[in-house]
C-alpha cells in the first residue's frame, strides 16, 4: 500500500484543523452570546422588540450560509467595508447560527413552567434574580441537546470558508488533491477528522448535560417539588 | 461602486431562469431524500442485526460530516474508482443522500409514536409485516413528521446552493458566472440572497401555518 501521500499531506491537514477549530470557536462564541440576547428579545413584552429580533431570526435562517459568506466577502469591500477572510468567516457562520441559537433559547426559556414564574412573582423575586436562579437553571437542560446539535452543524458549516480562500481543513484537502492527487484517500481522511470533531463534540456537551442537571435521572414528583422548594429557597437566599 | 438597476434589471431573466434549475434540483434531492430515508427510517425501526447498524451508521456519518465534503468525494474521489458523474448528477445525488439522513432521523422519530398497542393488534390479528407497516404504522407515523419533512426540503433548498461549486449553473452558479463576466458583484449577488431569502421564508411561514392547522385537526386518539 502506497502511504506515501500521507506523509506529503499530514502536515497540511494538521494546519488546516487548526484553522477549522479557530473558525469554529470564534463563530460559536459569537453565534452564542447573539443567540441568548435574541432568544431574551424574541420573549420581550414590547411587540416591537420581538418584530425585530423574529425579522433577525428568519432573515439569518432563511439565507443560505454560502451565499451570505460569498455577499460579504465580493460586496462588503465595495462598500467600503474591508474585513479579513477570518473575521468575514467568523461573523458569516456565527450570525447565521446565532439564529437557531435564538430559537434554542427562546423555546428553552418557554418550556419552563408558568408556575415558576409566577410563584417567583409571587415571593417578591427581583426579574434577574427570577431569571438567574428560577428560569436559567430549569431552562440550560432543556437547551443542551439542541444546542449539542448546533455546535456540529456549526462545525460542519465551517467548510464553507474554503471557498473564499481561507486554508481550512477542506481547503487543505482540495489544494492537496490538485498537488498529488489522490482525492479519495484525502477526502476520506478530512471525512473522519470532522466526524470525529463533531463526536468530541457530542461528548462534552452529554458530560455537561450531566453537570447542569437539577434533578436526579429517575425523579418522582416528590423529587420534583423537593426541586423546585430547593430552587426557590436559594433564590430567597441571594 | 453603486447598485446599477439597469444592470440588475438586465440579469434578472438569467437569474429566475437559475431558480428554476435550482427548484429541480432541490424537487428531485427532496424525492430521493424522501424515499431514502423512509427506507433508511424503517430498516433502522425494524432492528435486524446486521441492517439496522448499517443504517444508523449511514445517518450518523452524513449528518456529521459536512455538505462540502460529502459533494467533493463524489464529484473528486468517485472517478478514481471509476465512477463518473457529471456536475448535475453529482449534485443532486449528493443532496439527496445528505437529505435522507436527516429525513430518516424523522421518519424514526415517527415511527417510533405509533403507540405499542398497534404494533400488538396487528399481531393479535394475524397481519402480515407488509400491511403491519402499509396499512397501520405508516399511515399513523408519517402524517404528523410532515412539517419536518417541510423543513428538511427547504434545506435541501438552501443546500443546493453548494452544488455551484463543483460546476452546475442553478441559481447561485449563474451569480457566480455574472460576476466573473462582468465584475460586477453587488447585483447578482445581492438579487441572489434575496431569491433564496423570499423563497425559504415564504416556505418556512406556510410550513408553520401547515404545522398548526394540523394540530388543531389532529384526531383524537382512542386510550389504550
Amino acid at each position: 500500500m502506497d502511504l506515501s501521500w500521507l506523509e506529503a499531506s499530514a502536515s497540511p491537514l494538521f494546519q488546516g484543523m487548526c484553522t477549522t477549530l479557530l473558525v469554529f470557536f470564534g463563530s460559536i462564541i459569537i453565534a452564542t452570546v447573539i443567540g441568548v440576547l435574541v432568544g431574551a428579545l424574541r420573549l420581550s413584552r414590547s411587540s416591537i422588540v420581538r418584530g425585530i429580533a423574529w425579522v433577525y431570526v428568519e432573515f439569518f435562517r432563511g439565507v443560505s450560509v454560502i451565499v451570505l459568506i460569498f455577499w460579504a466577502f465580493f460586496v462588503l469591500p465595495l462598500l467600503g467595508i474591508h474585513l479579513s477572510t477570518l473575521v468575514t468567516s467568523w461573523l458569516v457562520i456565527g450570525l447565521n447560527q446565532s439564529a437557531f441559537i435564538a430559537e434554542i433559547v427562546r423555546g428553552g426559556i418557554q418550556a419552563v413552567p408558568r408556575g415558576q414564574i409566577e410563584a417567583s412573582i409571587a415571593i417578591n423575586l427581583s426579574p434577574l434574580t427570577r431569571l438567574r436562579n428560577i428560569v436559567f437553571p430549569q431552562a440550560l437542560p432543556i437547551m443542551l441537546p439542541p444546542y449539542a446539535n448546533q455546535l456540529v452543524n456549526t462545525l460542519k458549516e465551517t467548510a464553507v470558508v474554503s471557498l473564499i480562500g481561507l486554508a481550512d481543513l477542506t481547503f487543505s484537502a482540495n489544494e492537496l488533491r490538485t498537488h498529488i492527487g489522490h482525492s479519495l484517500e484525502m477526502f476520506l481522511s478530512i471525512g473522519i477528522i470532522y466526524l470525529l470533531l463533531a463526536y468530541l463534540l457530542t461528548q462534552l456537551t452529554k458530560w455537561l448535560e450531566t453537570k447542569t442537571r437539577v434533578e436526579p435521572l429517575r425523579g418522582s414528583s416528590a423529587n420534583k417539588n423537593r426541586r423546585l422548594s430547593k430552587s426557590l429557597t436559594e433564590g430567597l437566599s441571594s | 461602486m453603486n447598485w446599477d438597476w439597469g444592470y440588475a434589471i438586465s440579469i434578472m431573466p438569467m437569474l429566475l431562469n437559475g431558480l428554476l434549475v435550482t427548484v429541480v434540483v432541490t424537487l428531485i434531492a427532496t424525492a430521493f431524500g424522501l424515499a431514502g430515508g423512509l427506507l433508511l427510517g424503517i430498516v433502522s425501526s425494524m432492528r435486524i442485526p446486521f441492517f439496522s447498524k448499517i443504517a444508523d451508521g449511514y445517518v450518523i456519518v452524513f449528518r456529521n460530516s459536512p455538505f462540502l465534503v460529502q459533494l467533493y468525494l463524489i464529484f473528486f474521489a468517485l472517478p478514481e474508482i471509476g465512477i463518473v458523474l457529471t456536475p448535475q448528477v453529482s449534485g443532486v445525488l449528493g443532496l439527496g443522500l445528505f437529505i435522507s439522513a436527516y429525513m430518516a432521523e424523522v421518519y424514526r422519530a415517527g415511527i417510533a409514536s405509533v403507540p405499542v398497542g398497534q404494533w400488538e393488534a396487528t399481531t393479535s390479528i394475524n397481519l402480515s409485516k407488509f400491511h403491519t407497516w402499509t396499512r397501520v404504522i405508516l399511515p399513523q407515523a408519517i402524517p404528523p413528521i410532515i412539517p419536518m419533512l417541510g423543513n428538511y426540503a427547504n434545506l435541501a433548498f438552501k443546500l443546493s446552493a453548494y452544488v455551484a461549486v463543483i460546476g452546475t449553473v442553478e441559481l447561485f452558479g449563474t451569480a457566480l458566472r455574472l460576476g466573473e463576466q462582468s465584475y460586477r458583484y453587488i447585483e447578482p449577488f445581492t438579487l441572489v440572497g434575496l431569491l433564496y431569502l423570499v423563497v425559504s421564508v415564504a416556505a418556512t411561514i406556510s410550513l408553520r401555518q401547515l404545522e398548526k392547522r394540523m394540530q388543531r385537526n389532529r384526531p383524537q386518539m382512542a386510550d389504550l
